[in-house]
């Protein structure tokens, strides 16, 4: 293997920041959070990034497997220094099999963070509601864990999630803490419960729907499959909420991270760049489904 | 800046000086008569054809595939580093004015706030050598499209044939340099010279057969995003080959891999293109271009639309080798033709 730093032909700036050169990371937790979802937390193996490391709420990162390749994963956590990066993945394609093959110690790859974030700094002093479907509550966990540590700046969180049946509802721990948590109104739903759920059955739109939240200093941040964002976007057309109130975060395929790539754009948006948080009022008109 | 007046039959003898202190390539054709962008040991290996040379010069920039970085892992420990691009300084002779001008296009793309260390470092590296063309191919629009023909923004240096000499003029400080370094006792051009280029370069844009009144072509363009009648009757015959997009100067999009075998390998980037059947599909299998006409649609409005937005300029430059490489004879200019005849849709 060459080494860069007495290659004599070496430009200087792949030496300095190169975007594309992932910092060394270690699995310090492995753990199985439902059918085919691993959640995992890392940390960076260079103190110094380990301390400085920051990012906002809803921001994404690539993740490598070295061997396997790169691909890009919501942020679940809440930045500080020192504290373990966290994101949930379920087992897809190759680098997500790859991924859940490791175990806690295994070294792997982290750029980032990337994209805009659900803009929490400007929206102090709001209500916020927070709309998750499937394993869209990952990334969403990072916004409430944020709204929780600076719960003074904003006004009354409610939760609305819902998954396909009780067993496909994630980060269930996380779920009782906040159901527990005066901070939060965690409203759960189901499309189909089985024996045991005595909770609420229906799709998370028309969920959205009956309790009719009032728009008045409120904003709505939602993360989940596409179809069930385009529903929600719907929802709240039909409630009355303006457009630019209503965040969703978008998935896309990428590659680079930083709008070299060209594959994530939605019409002329790009949603590593631009995005992934788009709002309502951004995403009419734009092909994003 | 500085002009020369180089004759024609001294031309092997300046690239040889330009060859001097650094690597050049020209357009040479290959096994198959494919002219291709190849380093040259001998100026009489150069084939200026009319019009652009089959493949575009980006290739030189943006390799058709390029290892960034290195590594070696086990279990619990790995080390990776980037792979350092080369910096070996280049010129590249026989560069179109429309590619010259797409490489300005590619550089919006991949320098600006988070330069492309690899990108980056091949365009410090490299000096075009542009040609003006005196010929126009029946496929080339580019007079309809901006004034490369006059201006050929993206080159350094612009060579333009006038009778049996060429005008050799310094568009930038890295043009300068090398003519600097290589005109040695060649004669200064005269008002009178330079005044002949205008008339050369007007000569060809007159010359093109295929002219397209781009007046409000990104709005056209819009206006018609959501026509899917248009769009699928424009791609019914695309067969997805992605050969629109290889041969486009323009083009950059790019898939990252990893290639690795008993612990140690590496991560590279390869062209990759939006006409592909993967190429934006999501591991869940979601595609929001998942048809053949989505994926045209997506190519005629980056050009003429999303990158206008974007970066200000259009895409696509008039170069002409997409409709010439169609197997389904698929016409970007006829389109924007065929646009102008549709009644206005409004937005999906």
């Amino acid at each position: 293997m060459s080494n860069p730093a007495t290659d004599q032909r070496c430009h200087p700036c792949t030496l300095q920041n190169n975007p594309y050169l992932p910092h060394l990371a270690t699995l310090t937790l492995v753990r199985e959070e439902g059918p085919g979802l691993m959640t995992f937390e890392a940390q960076f193996q260079d103190p110094e990034t380990a301390q400085t490391f920051t990012y906002l709420p809803g921001q994404f990162l690539e993740i490598s497997v070295l061997g396997a390749g790169e691909a890009p994963f919501g942020i679940a956590s809440v930045a500080g220094p020192g504290r373990p990066l966290r994101f949930s993945v379920q087992k897809m394609g190759l680098v997500t099999t790859a991924l859940h093959g490791l175990s806690e110690g295994a070294t792997i790859g982290i750029r980032g963070p990337f994209g805009n974030g659900f803009p929490v700094l400007e929206h102090k002093g709001k209500n916020v509601l927070i709309i998750g479907g499937g394993i869209g509550l990952p990334p969403l966990r990072s916004v409430i864990e944020y709204l929780r540590e600076n719960c003074h700046d904003y006004g009354e969180v409610c939760i609305i999630y819902g998954a396909r049946n009780p067993q496909m509802l994630c980060y269930k721990e996380c779920l009782l803490d906040w159901g527990q948590d005066e901070a939060f109104d965690l409203k759960l739903t189901v499309d189909k419960g089985d024996e045991d759920w005595e909770g609420h059955e229906g799709f998370v739109p028309s969920y959205l729907e009956e309790l009719n939240p009032p728009a008045d200093n409120a904003v709505a941040y939602t993360v989940g499959p596409p179809i069930m964002i385009k529903f929600v976007l719907q929802a709240f057309d039909k409630l009355g909420w303006p457009r630019n109130q209503v965040f969703a975060s978008l998935e896309a395929k990428m590659k680079c991270g930083f709008g070299k790539c060209g594959r994530c754009n939605v019409g002329p948006k790009l949603v590593c760049l631009d995005g992934p948080v788009f709002s309502a009022e951004e995403l009419q008109g734009l092909p994003w489904i | 800046m500085k002009s020369y007046l180089l004759p024609k039959t001294q031309l092997a003898s300046w690239l040889s000086r330009v060859q001097a202190d650094r690597t050049l390539y020209a357009p040479v054709a290959d096994a198959d008569g494919v002219l291709d962008w190849r380093e040259v040991s001998d100026p009489a290996q150069i084939v200026l054809p009319p019009g652009v040379p089959d493949l575009p010069v980006k290739k030189l920039f943006f390799p058709t595939s390029e290892t960034m970085l290195q590594y070696a892992y086990r279990a619990d420990k790995a080390a990776v580093v980037a792979t350092p691009p080369p910096a070996t300084p280049f010129a590249v002779f026989g560069v179109r004015p429309c590619d010259a001008l797409a490489q300005q296009v590619a550089d919006l793309v991949f320098l600006g706030d988070l330069p492309d260390p690899y990108y980056q470092a091949r365009r410090d590296a490299g000096t075009i050598i542009a040609v003006n063309c005196t010929e126009a191919l029946p496929e080339c629009f580019c007079a309809s499209l901006n004034d490369c023909l006059t201006e050929a923004p993206g080159a350094d240096v612009l060579l333009t044939p006038l009778d049996d000499a060429y005008l050799v003029a310094a568009l930038t400080h890295k043009g300068e340099d090398l003519l600097a370094a290589t005109a040695g006792d060649l004669p200064e051009a005269t008002e009178a010279d330079l005044a002949r280029q205008a008339e050369v370069a007007a000569a060809t844009a007159a010359a093109q057969t295929r002219k397209i009144d781009m007046e409000g072509v990104t709005e056209l363009v819009r206006a018609a995003y959501g026509d899917e009648d248009f769009w699928k009757e424009h791609a019914e015959a695309c067969v997805g080959c992605g050969v629109c997009t290889f041969l486009c100067p323009t083009c950059t999009c790019f898939d990252v891999r990893d290639d690795a075998i008993s612990g140690r390998g590496q991560r590279f980037r390869c062209w990759d293109t939006c006409q592909f059947a993967d190429f934006s599909q999501e591991a869940s299998g979601h595609d929001a271009r998942a048809h053949q006409w989505q994926k045209q649609r997506n190519r005629i409005c980056h050009k003429f639309w999303y990158s206008v937005d974007r970066t200000g300029v259009l895409s696509c430059v008039g170069c002409g080798r997409c409709l010439r490489g169609c197997a389904s004879h698929s016409d970007i200019a006829a389109t924007i033709e065929d646009l102008k005849k549709q009644p206005v849709t409004p937005d999906e």
